[in-house]
């Protein structure tokens, strides 16, 4: 990724969230990221793949400023949008879309599609009545809710999942942002309507070049819809690379577990036993000093377990974040 | 293998406002002794009806509950309420409840609820039940001084772990799984599967395995059913089904998994399943089938059984197009 080419640059980005512990109100932190740095070039889709917990969707919506970072730089279209205040976003927010896991939760229940789509062109003052009324029935039909004019005068409840997920992804786009964040945008619909989805949000990402990231747990996936992967892990992000290498040359000991953990549909399956590492995620309030992933890695060393290893360039565009790798470049 | 349980025309109907739901339509399926049988379908499929009754835990509102279940040679489905509970529930058949892992009493030692299923099924005393637990607890992998904790104070994995203790606990043949590891990440998952398959190795379980996930259907299943709109439209060997489903939804519904090792064209399957409470004519899945022709519109397919114990419902194999 060049320099020149960048649309997004995140820098050392931590987002703690603020608990209250106790009595007297202790306050200690959930650092659910914790230093995470990379860019995305225009028209670039990156997978962020994460187990629950691991800071992801923390990460979305801190990228899309739903939350202010606690440190670390973001920066959209090299303008530093770290702490500008909400009511100067307006501009950022109308060039960023999010698309969220529950559709029927992400959309008011009273409002028709209709409104439910005219409703970002409102508050961005976009067109005449008539002009926002062809751009909603035009979204419509992208997203393939057709006839659009049927489909714009329902209410969420009438839809299904799958459709109602593309009433979203519509949403997301309408007012033709350069980047869009889809968190777990299937992972509550049936096998047969997740590569649908999947393959619109693909079509339409390349169609309009738009900058693409995608949220999810399941790796399976991504082979499908990004060019990079950015595999997470407790706040961090320990690995990241194009999405054939990452496949194929896993190099992070948590990522070789995550693959390993996989199944593909194969009877031989059955007979045999993953080998796969015990435990589970450390705490994000009291992360381990080294390395989060070393107290269940089979490579740990000594270093591991006291010092944070920094991120290793290992090969073009292939990064690493672990000690094994001290060697490289 | 022997059979140990045997399914004939199971029917589940409830009754609702909009009328009845067929949500088990007409199943017949077997299970062997020591065998995993995967029930593999979409959302709304029936298939956790099917498992619920299997087991009897209905809710209130059956309209109909008809069919043969043999077990031992036994028809349970004609048993009392009463006898099925100290008989059967447990004793023969326990289950693994979906999201059992976020249903543990809070309130309550994790030994003690591992423990209950005895005291009150077995009459066990406390203290025995409480040993017990202890062992179950360090066979499925969890320190015995868990037993002396709370909920709380395990992890996600722990806590299904704890939950698969109990369910065994009373020593049943059969163990219904219904999505165990759904709410789960991808590594617990595979330890999960793991401990499910070393347990079947050691204690001879026969496993009835319910889930969305072909894939994962994989670490378990011998053979698997496939469930679509209330009704089994397949059961075939695992050996076979991975790389030749037989009726086009399982086809479909493959082609519609991706892959992690190897590249494929995903493809998806256009439309919806139909209503359980008006379901077409025809083979139900007909409406959706690029394959469908006349008859199946019109005329429900009977099952083709295209190898002993494995049949697929589908005209094109009774008129000699596949």
């Amino acid at each position: 990724m060049g320099e020149d080419k960048v649309l997004l640059q995140v820098e050392n980005l931590k987002m703690w969230h603020t608990v209250r512990r106790g009595f007297f109100g202790g306050v200690v932190y959930i650092r659910a990221v914790d230093g995470v740095s990379f860019s995305i070039a225009p028209g670039e889709a990156v997978s962020v793949v994460g187990e629950s917990g691991s800071g992801k969707t923390t990460l979305g919506k801190t990228i899309l400023r739903l939350h202010e970072p606690t440190d670390g730089k973001l920066l959209f279209k090299g303008r530093d949008i770290t702490h500008t205040p909400e009511k100067e976003l307006l501009w950022f927010k109308r060039e960023t879309g999010l698309v969220q896991q529950d559709p029927y939760g992400a959309m008011p229940s009273f409002m028709t599609i209709y409104r439910i789509l005219e409703e970002p062109l409102i508050i961005h003052k976009v067109g005449t009545r008539e002009e926002r009324a062809e751009m909603i029935f035009k979204a419509l039909e992208e997203v393939r809710l057709t006839p659009a004019e049927e489909f714009a005068f329902k209410y969420p409840h009438m839809l299904s999942g799958g459709q109602l997920q593309r009433v979203a992804i519509a949403r997301a786009l309408i007012l033709k942002p350069s980047l869009v964040i889809a968190d777990e945008p299937v992972s509550m619909l049936d096998a047969s309507v997740r590569v649908e989805i999947l393959t619109l949000m693909r079509e339409l990402q390349e169609k309009r070049g738009i900058s693409f990231i995608y949220i999810t747990h399941d790796l399976s996936t991504t082979r499908y819809f990004s060019e990079w992967i950015f595999i997470m892990y407790a706040g961090h992000i320990v690995e990241r690379a194009k999405t054939r290498v990452l496949l194929q040359n896993p190099l992070h000991p948590y990522t070789r577990a995550l693959l390993a953990a996989i199944p593909d549909p194969d009877p031989e399956n059955r007979k045999r036993f993953r080998e796969v590492p015990p435990g589970e995620p450390p705490s994000l309030i009291n992360p381990p000093p080294g390395c989060r992933f070393a107290p269940r890695c089979p490579y740990a060393f000594e270093r591991c377990r006291s010092e944070e290893p920094p991120e290793f360039e290992v090969e073009p565009d292939h990064y690493v974040k672990c000690w094994l790798y001290v060697g490289a470049k | 293998m022997s059979t140990i349980l045997s399914v004939r025309n199971l029917r589940l109907y409830f009754s609702t406002r909009k009328g009845v739901v067929k949500a088990v339509d007409n199943v017949s399926l077997d299970l062997k002794k020591g065998e995993t049988l995967a029930i593999v379908g979409e959302s709304g499929c029936g298939k956790s009806s099917l498992a619920r009754a299997l087991i009897r835990l209905l809710p209130r509102n059956v309209h109909t509950y008809s069919g043969e279940i043999l077990l031992d040679g036994v028809d349970v489905i004609k048993l009392s309420e009463e006898m099925f509970r100290r008989s059967v529930r447990w004793r023969k058949i326990s289950m693994v409840f979906q999201g059992a892992q976020n249903s543990l009493n809070p309130v309550l030692k994790v030994g003690f609820q591992v423990a209950e299923p005895l005291m009150i099924h077995f009459g066990v005393s406390r203290e025995e039940a409480l040993t017990e637990a202890k062992r179950y607890l360090r066979l499925v992998g969890i320190h015995e001084s868990f037993a002396e904790r709370y909920p709380f104070e395990l992890s996600g994995g722990m806590k299904q772990r704890a939950v698969i203790a109990m369910a065994l606990i009373t020593n049943p043949e059969i163990v219904i799984l219904d999505e165990p590891t759904s709410a789960l990440d991808v590594i617990t998952q595979a330890n999960i599967m793991n401990l499910l398959k070393k347990l079947q190795r050691e204690m001879g379980l026969s496993y009835i395995f319910i889930t969305h996930d072909i894939a994962l259907t994989s670490e378990l299943a011998d053979r698997v059913a496939v469930m679509y709109a209330g009704e089994v439209v397949e059961i075939s060997d695992a050996e076979e089904f991975y790389s030749r489903p037989r009726h086009p939804y399982a086809e479909k519904l493959m082609a519609s998994v991706p892959t992690l090792r190897v590249e494929k064209k995903l493809e998806f399957i256009p439309g919806t399943p139909p209503s359980l409470i008006n379901p077409p004519p025809g083979c139900r899945f007909a409406p959706r089938c690029p394959y469908a022709f006349e008859r199946c519109l019109k005329e429900s397919p009977p099952p083709y059984e295209y190898k002993p114990g494995c049949f697929v419902r589908c005209w094109l194999y009774h008129e000699g197009k596949r």
